[in-house]
């Protein structure tokens, strides 16, 4: 392991940790303010300690050999910056007036950053702006990979950015769409600051306030789920920012290599050949039909209107396959058959290469391919069929590290559910699985006790932070958090 | 004439003895000296033991005053490179041999034209255009594919209950990009007019880019509800994927049978549709489980001769009766011949025998080469090369040209493709005409082009 390499990289994904507390500094002393205030204060005594131990460990990592960058220190500087990133996260949240327990500050700071947006928070009224502004910058920052605002922005690398590249889980990057990754990746920050701007801009259209509209742009984009409002978006009643929002979140659940090709290369025609986006679009459609006819049929609530259903079905089936946990209803009252699918495309989660968590559609894909062709083989061994995902070939490896990844995700879920229910004995069964699945897909609210009108504040420490390492391994893809816990990984030899 | 032939294999040293019996001066050139032993005593003509690519060995065969330069090597840059130095070197003719999927991309860009090579011959796919001409079926096979492969001959016969019967030509309403060249009624061969009617059990010979055509044939013959015809290959190589090709445009199940897994990867991930099985086709358990005794033909094409008898006897076993084989050497060509029908093996294709015939069409003194000759009638399509350096012809529209009776311009190629020309169009400096005549208007279309060959 090159460590001085791993030092110097962690140090700098703090720099950047402390640039962005550094916003919420300067946006606390212009609107709480003075710089004798409480809040601008706090986010002083947060800011020094990030930026003071980032420039450190890139001191102490100062003459690493650049040029020793492989997949093990590649897994190092992902997985221990995601650890660290959150552990300093936390920091506002413990340090404030507002008596957060060192588990809530873990539980909300990773919640953020892996774009889950489950909160502990049970009246957000309380919170100041700034502290909002935090959390959506967490998710916003998540959403893209710190990783990648890191090889992008500070390109400390020589060598060895394909390898960072690679192992980020959202930017299952199409290697042949670039030479050169830190201006590929570069372009991918543009594209996702694009996005966020145009989204903010059409909130603002729609009526929101400036604060509302960034702090929702930021979320929707990341495909992350906090909101400055209890209610998330139901807060709004106006139909259009709940259509926007979907938009918003639709697109985030985007792959970014496909948006590079349309929007950059000017290449319109690759998203109708891209069978993952096409599938990704059908889901979205399928289901929410589906949806709507349940709430129509089997879901006799008179207050809420027909039209109502059919686009709460909609920004719900986008929301939940996104991955990012906005709530425009309360969906924990929908019948079984909704509530059903939406458990479902909680663990497929959007595309492969987006803001988004949970499996990917991608995966969904090669393992519906890969059964299919399996059962053909069952009766015709002699067959011989390659499959191809987006008119490319899979190599049998991809299609096997498909099926383990499968395996592994199941048994993980499993271990999760277990775990939960031993450290909450009190909670339904509905919500212990439904809470488990909700974190490692990095969605957010659950079901029945966690679900979307409900919050995790009244699970016990361990549990929060059991959730946590949940949300953590689903948002790395599960490799990343699994090998720090395998001791041949820190071996020297 | 002087021909140098480079490359003396099976196809080579086959025409070479072709060659020498009709009367043409001879030099055959290897880089291995076992090659050309073993056909030095028997042949005659002048061996020289050497690199085709290499300027000096062109030079002392007397590169400079060759009619015909020959590389028929079985490797594709190697083949291209010694054209190329030939033709720079001033031999008058060049023609490479090419593997098919090699060159896949042909259509694309033209390796002819980059090279300087006047014809680019593939025994694979000719090999795979002859099976396809022997299966005849339900289906209205390609006979002849020519212009690097963008346009194709089929035929397709009219019964009494198809809809285009009784109607004149024009109002067909045919797809673009295809024609009715040749209606063989009866003992008659014409190239209809506009006004000409369909009649029932006319023989149509229809021309154009393989997509439209197929359609085309569809739209003749009416949409009859036949089963999907079904064929099985054994062996995955080069006639293979010809062969795929061929039927491309079609409605046809095929099954190719493979024993080699990376060559059935190969054909997998390049033509989805088509279901590759693992396994030799001599094993009859193989072929009873793969159920390929419901095949309507059934294709041996493997390399090995004795697999390829072998395995076409095994599915005359199971009851298909249509069955080809590919046949490599000679010396099996003529007992397969007797004994075929005892056997009951249909047809035997032998590539060695066919790229001879398609490359002595070519070696010819004549101004133009018949590219595609029906069996009864005469009627032919030709290829007239425009060399002249300057004619009256070259810029004038197709519209203002007089054209012969029973004469039809079906395509014009040029360095930048092929294509099938309207009205409109203009005849050009080194325009390569493929026109449809009959052996009355042969003359006449050859007297039109006098001032431009």
């Amino acid at each position: 392991m090159n460590i001085p390499l791993v030092l110097m990289a962690l140090g700098g994904i703090l720099v950047i940790e402390g640039v962005m507390l550094l916003i919420c500094f300067l946006y606390s002393l212009l609107f709480e303010g003075g710089i004798r205030s409480e809040w601008p204060q706090l986010w002083l005594s947060c800011f020094i300690p990030t930026i003071g131990a980032g420039f450190l460990l890139t001191l102490l990592g100062k003459g690493a050999d650049r040029s020793r960058v492989f997949r093990r220190e590649a897994f190092a500087v992902v997985s221990l910056g995601w650890l660290i990133c959150g552990a300093f996260a936390s920091l506002p949240f413990l340090l404030s007036p507002l008596t957060f327990a060192p588990w809530d500050a873990l539980f909300e700071a990773y919640s953020g950053l892996t774009t889950t947006g489950a909160t502990i928070v049970t009246d957000l009224t309380l919170l100041p702006r700034s502290l909002i502004l935090w959390r959506s910058i967490l998710e916003w920052m998540g959403g893209l990979g710190i990783i990648i605002l890191f090889v992008a922005v500070l390109g400390f690398f020589g060598i060895g950015n394909r390898a960072l590249f690679s192992r980020e889980s959202s930017a299952l990057a199409d290697s042949d769409m670039a030479t050169r990754f830190q201006s590929l990746s570069f372009r991918y920050l543009l594209i996702y600051v694009a996005f966020t701007i145009i989204s903010a801009g059409g909130l603002l259209l729609c009526g929101l306030d400036l604060f509302s509209a960034v702090n929702h742009a930021m979320c929707a984009i990341a495909t992350g789920g906090f909101s400055p409002h209890n209610e998330s978006i139901a807060f709004y009643p106006d139909i259009s920012v709940h259509l926007w929002i979907t938009l918003s979140m639709f697109v985030g659940g985007v792959a970014f290599p496909l948006h590079y090709a349309v929007l950059i290369k000017k290449r319109l025609g690759v998203l109708k050949e891209n069978e993952e986006f096409r599938f990704y679009a059908f889901i979205i459609l399928f289901v929410s039909s589906v949806i709507a006819l349940d709430l129509t049929f089997n879901w006799h609530e008179e207050s809420v209107s027909k039209f109502r259903c059919m686009v709460d079905s909609l920004f719900q089936t986008v929301a939940i396959m996104t991955t990012s946990g906005f709530v425009s209803a309360d969906y924990d009252q929908w019948p079984p058959l909704s509530k059903f699918l939406l458990l479902g495309l909680m663990i497929m989660g959007g595309c492969a290469g987006s803001t988004s968590g949970g499996m990917k559609v991608s995966r969904f894909l090669v393992f519906g391919k890969t059964a299919l062709r399996h059962l053909h083989l069952v009766y015709r061994p002699h067959l011989v069929k390659r499959l191809k995902l987006n008119g490319k070939v899979l190599p049998e490896e991809d299609i096997n590290g498909v099926i383990i990844y499968f395996a592994i995700y199941f048994v993980l879920i499993l271990i999760g559910i277990l775990g939960l229910a031993f450290l909450e004995p009190n909670l339904r069964l509905t919500s212990t699985f439904s809470a488990i699945i909700s974190s490692i897909n990095n969605i957010g609210p659950a079901l029945a006790d966690v679900g979307p009108t409900k919050n995790y504040a009244a699970l016990s420490p361990f549990s929060k932070l059991w959730l946590s390492a949940f949300m953590l391994i689903g948002r790395l893809e599960i490799y990343a958090i699994l090998l720090l816990l395998l001791p041949s990984f820190w071996k020297r030899f | 004439m002087k021909i140098v032939i480079c490359g003396i294999g099976e196809v080579g040293s086959h025409l070479a003895r072709l060659l020498v019996e009709n009367g043409h001066e001879l030099v055959l050139v290897d880089p291995n000296p076992d090659s050309l032993s073993s056909i030095e005593e028997t042949i005659d003509a002048r061996i020289v033991i050497g690199s085709a690519t290499s300027a000096t060995t062109l030079k002392s065969i007397g590169i400079a005053d060759t009619d015909i330069f020959l590389c028929l090597t079985s490797d594709d840059e190697t083949n291209l490179v010694a054209c190329s130095l030939a033709k720079a070197l001033g031999a008058r003719e060049v023609i490479a041999r090419y593997h098919a999927p090699a060159r896949q991309d042909h259509e694309l860009f033209s390796y002819s034209d980059h090279f300087n090579i006047d014809y680019l011959v593939s025994p694979e796919r000719l090999t795979a255009a002859h099976l396809a001409r022997e299966i005849r079926s339900p289906i209205s096979p390609v006979l002849d594919q020519f212009a690097r492969g963008s346009i194709e001959v089929a035929q397709v016969e009219l019964s009494e209950n198809c809809p285009a019967v009784d109607f004149p030509l024009m109002d067909l309403k045919l797809p673009l990009r295809t024609r009715i060249g040749l209606i063989q009624r009866g003992s008659d061969v014409l190239i209809p007019s506009a006004s000409e009617k369909l009649q029932a059990n006319d023989q149509l010979i229809l021309i154009g880019s393989p997509r439209p055509l197929a359609e085309a044939a569809r739209q003749l013959v009416g949409e009859k509800k036949e089963k999907r015809f079904r064929l099985v290959v054994y062996g995955a190589n080069d006639v293979t994927i010809a062969l795929i090709e061929n039927f491309n445009a079609f409605d046809v199940q095929i099954k190719v049978i493979e024993p080699d897994r990376a060559r059935c990867e190969w054909i997998s991930e390049h033509y989805p549709w088509v279901n590759v099985v693992e396994g030799h086709a001599i094993h009859s358990q193989l072929l009873i489980e793969e159920n390929v005794m419901e095949a309507d033909v059934f294709v041996a094409a493997t390399r090995d001769d004795e697999n390829n008898v072998m395995s076409c006897l095994q599915a005359t076993k199971l009851g298909i009766r249509p069955s080809l084989l590919v046949i490599h050497r000679p010396d099996y060509a003529g007992i397969l011949t007797d004994i075929g029908d005892i056997l009951g093996i249909n047809a035997t294709v032998s590539p060695r025998i066919v790229t001879g015939t398609e490359l002595l069409r070519y070696i010819t003194t004549k101004p133009y080469v018949v590219l595609w000759e029906m069996n009864r009638g005469g009627a032919q399509i030709i290829r007239i090369r425009l060399k002249a350096e300057s004619s009256d012809i070259f810029g004038k529209k197709v519209r203002d040209v007089v054209w012969p009776e029973h004469a039809l311009l079906l395509g014009i190629e040029r360095a930048d493709g092929t294509l099938m020309p309207t009205a409109d169009d203009t005849i050009e400096q080194n325009d390569a005409l493929m026109v449809l005549v009959l052996p009355k208007s042969r003359e006449s279309i050859l007297k039109l082009f006098a001032s431009a060959l």
